[in-house]
């Protein structure tokens, strides 16, 4: 009997152990180390910094601060630190330290190589590559011939197929300058051993009719046969790799698809009754929503105001008052969407007014303001905020930066005094880039996220806007007016949003498109995006609910 | 060459040793596809969408910001939101007063009857004919 109790205690003590351990590592974020190629003294030095920058943040969505490395600074032994090791293969033939090849051979731990120099590690026999994983690297395929002025689009691998939709690669063509907007190159791999190797995705040329695995699984190690950071948008392949990530890290997110709506750009010259249709539509349809508020209104050189300098502040802007009293009577949540959204008494980029201009970034040099420092941003954030406060609309629920661009240290800044941000975000490879060096210049990478980031690059939590917004063309009436984005074009964007299993549909609207005096559709237009959105499946939310 | 400048060659000459010992012995590489030498690479948003994204957050009209800012254009037509119309209510048509059967009723109650009318019609010049 005793040794049948201690037998039972024994496994009893195990059993709790093995479920505690389970426990532990659900709730333990993943660790990650990404390497990326930074060759010294060329013009593209920075271009893998760039892309890990990218990869960290949608790696934030799980909860993990992933760890920085150019892949040259690799020593033997350090990916053994890290649950999953990312490599981004962003420049051609880019040396590999053989320490890190060594590790990835025998390593039990996750490794995702992407696109270039794969070679380095799967050609070279001492490894045993091909006979380990299952596959093999086949060759490198890009355009599919040298473009020209009579065949500017000679195609390529451009077709990520996923979960029933195609995600198609960009690309544009300059004749004048007979260059290639794109990024073409991806490595083709073929699976020598389908019981160790599988594709999980593929990748098709229209052009030639072939199809290639994109996205490659043998056991812990995974190959994608692209970078899909560049020349990102709403249909871009890069939300294949925002969903898989989830598969990748082992971190399953439910299926969960949240919508999210903003009236934008909501300062001194809205319209009252603008507000209040919008206003009451979502309210009678229980659909919460967000303003982006301007507190303060300036036209730095009157130019609307006959050349005399104008200044709004908040007490004195009553039909913002009007609108935003009634607003928030029904619902709405105040997002703060710059403090003047403008800079100084400079044109900086459009008229120096507010909700025309950039307030953080001076896009007239493509640099940070002159005054540019922490405390600069802070003076702003805080003026805006006493605002509203001293107005009665308490703390507003998050940051929206003025066209989504500011400096790295105005975008740290926030984190100092909002809980969120709301936004793409605009990332910089320097705090003070030189975007025009010969050698090791630096990149603007602009992301949008499909889902929540937890904390960013410059340590914001980031709640994703990613469907855009509708436009018309009224360049009958401002002739730099001429684009057109449709609800439908929204909804379709939406629709690939449904791939990535947590992915929002989240867009911004003006209500200034309720005005008469413009002619366009806008009211229907909303309602028919707000239905469009909801028969997708969608569960409209708020970004309180997102804050904490 | 002087001392200062031996002992750095030989650091240097050592470094590059490790260095080179450190990487992967030079695998052949294969080569780039067509027309590689002209593509462009840029991280982040494409071309398209950072436009989109600029345009989005800029002015539409010069009216959005010549507005009197204090005056609301709602003003006087504040309301509460009737219910919405029972149905048919397009096909209703109302007439003031009485309804049509009490005008009726009406008129016909001080309508005197023609019996009454032959009554009292003036008598024949000729003298009634009872």
């Amino acid at each position: 009997l005793n040794n049948s109790l201690l037998r039972l205690f024994a496994i009893a003590l195990v059993l709790s152990t093995t479920l505690g351990t389970n426990r532990a590592q659900a709730q333990t974020p993943p660790h990650v180390l990404i390497l990326y190629d930074a060759p010294p003294s060329t013009e593209f030095e920075k271009l893998g910094f760039g892309y890990a920058i990218m990869l960290k943040n949608l790696i934030a969505h799980f909860d993990t601060d992933a760890e920085l490395m150019p892949v040259h600074e690799y020593v033997a032994g350090k990916m053994n630190d890290y649950d999953a090791t990312f490599y981004l293969g962003a420049y051609y033939d880019n040396p590999i330290p053989s320490a890190l090849l060594a590790d990835m051979a025998v390593s039990d731990k996750t490794v995702v190589w992407f696109k270039y120099n794969l070679w380095k590690i799967a050609w070279d026999a001492q490894y045993g590559f091909a006979q380990k994983f299952g596959f093999n690297l086949v060759q490198l395929r890009g355009l599919n011939a040298e473009p020209t002025s009579q065949n500017p689009a000679p195609g390529f691998f451009d077709t990520v197929s996923y979960k029933g939709m195609p995600f198609v690669k960009y690309y544009a063509y300059d004749a004048a300058r007979n260059e290639v907007h794109a990024d073409p190159d991806i490595g083709v791999v073929s699976i020598v051993d389908p019981a160790k190797a599988s594709a999980l995705v593929n990748i098709t040329n229209p052009t030639t009719a072939e199809s290639v695995p994109y996205v490659l699984r043998s056991g812990k190690f995974w190959y994608v046969a692209d970078l899909p950071f560049s020349y990102i948008g709403p249909r871009d392949r890069y939300l294949v790799l925002a969903d898989l990530l989830h598969d990748v890290l082992g971190v399953e997110h439910a299926t969960n698809h949240r919508a999210m709506v903003r009236l934008e750009d909501v300062g001194a010259m809205v319209s009252v009754q603008s507000m209040k249709t919008l206003s009451d539509y979502l309210w009678t349809r229980k659909i919460p929503y967000s303003i982006a508020v301007i507190p303060k209104y300036v036209d730095g050189l009157g130019v609307y105001n006959g050349g005399v300098p104008e200044t709004v502040p908040l007490e004195q802007a009553s039909n913002l008052k009007r609108s935003l009293d009634y607003a928030v009577a029904r619902g709405g949540e105040i997002v703060m969407h710059g403090y003047t959204h403008q800079y100084g008494d400079i044109v900086n980029q459009t008229s120096g007014v507010s909700g025309d201009d950039y307030e953080f970034w001076n896009m007239t040099t493509n640099s940070p303001v002159a005054e540019d420092s922490t405390e600069w941003a802070l003076g702003r954030y805080n003026a805006g905020l006493a605002d509203l406060e001293n107005n009665g609309y308490g703390t507003p629920v998050a940051w929206e930066t003025p066209h989504y661009q500011g400096s790295a240290l105005s975008s740290r800044a926030t984190t100092q005094v909002f809980n969120a941000t709301y936004q793409r975000v605009v990332y910089y490879t320097a705090d003070t880039p030189d975007f025009n060096a010969a050698v090791s210049k630096d990149f603007t990478l602009g992301q949008v996220f499909p889902y929540v980031i937890k904390k960013d690059y410059y340590g914001q939590r980031v709640l994703p806007e990613n469907l855009g917004n509708i436009e018309y063309d009224i360049s009958d009436i401002d002739p730099s007016s001429h684009f057109t984005y449709t609800w439908q074009d929204l909804q379709l964007n939406a629709k690939y949003a449904l791939t990535v299993r947590d992915g929002f549909a989240s867009f911004f609207f003006h209500p200034f498109w309720l005005e008469p005096d413009l002619g366009t559709p806008g009211f229907q237009d909303f309602k028919s995006l707000v239905d469009g959105i909801t028969n997708l499946g969608y569960v409209w939310t708020s970004p309180s609910a997102l804050v904490n | 060459m002087n001392h200062i400048m031996l002992v750095r060659t030989v650091a240097l000459g050592a470094m590059a040793s490790v260095a080179l010992g450190a990487y992967a012995i030079d695998t052949e590489p294969p080569p780039l596809p067509p027309g590689s030498a002209r593509v462009q690479v840029e991280p982040g948003q494409s071309k398209e969408e950072n436009e989109r994204m600029q345009r989005a957050h800029e002015p539409h009209a010069p009216s959005q910001h010549t507005k009197d800012y204090t005056h609301d254009d709602t003003a006087g037509t504040d309301q509460i939101v009737a219910p919405p119309l029972p149905p048919g209510s397009t096909r209703v048509r109302v007439e003031p007063g009485q309804s049509p059967e009490e005008t009726r009723r009406i008129l016909r109650a001080h309508r005197a009857p023609k019996r009454n009318h032959l009554k009292s019609k003036p008598s024949s010049p000729i003298g009634s004919p009872s």
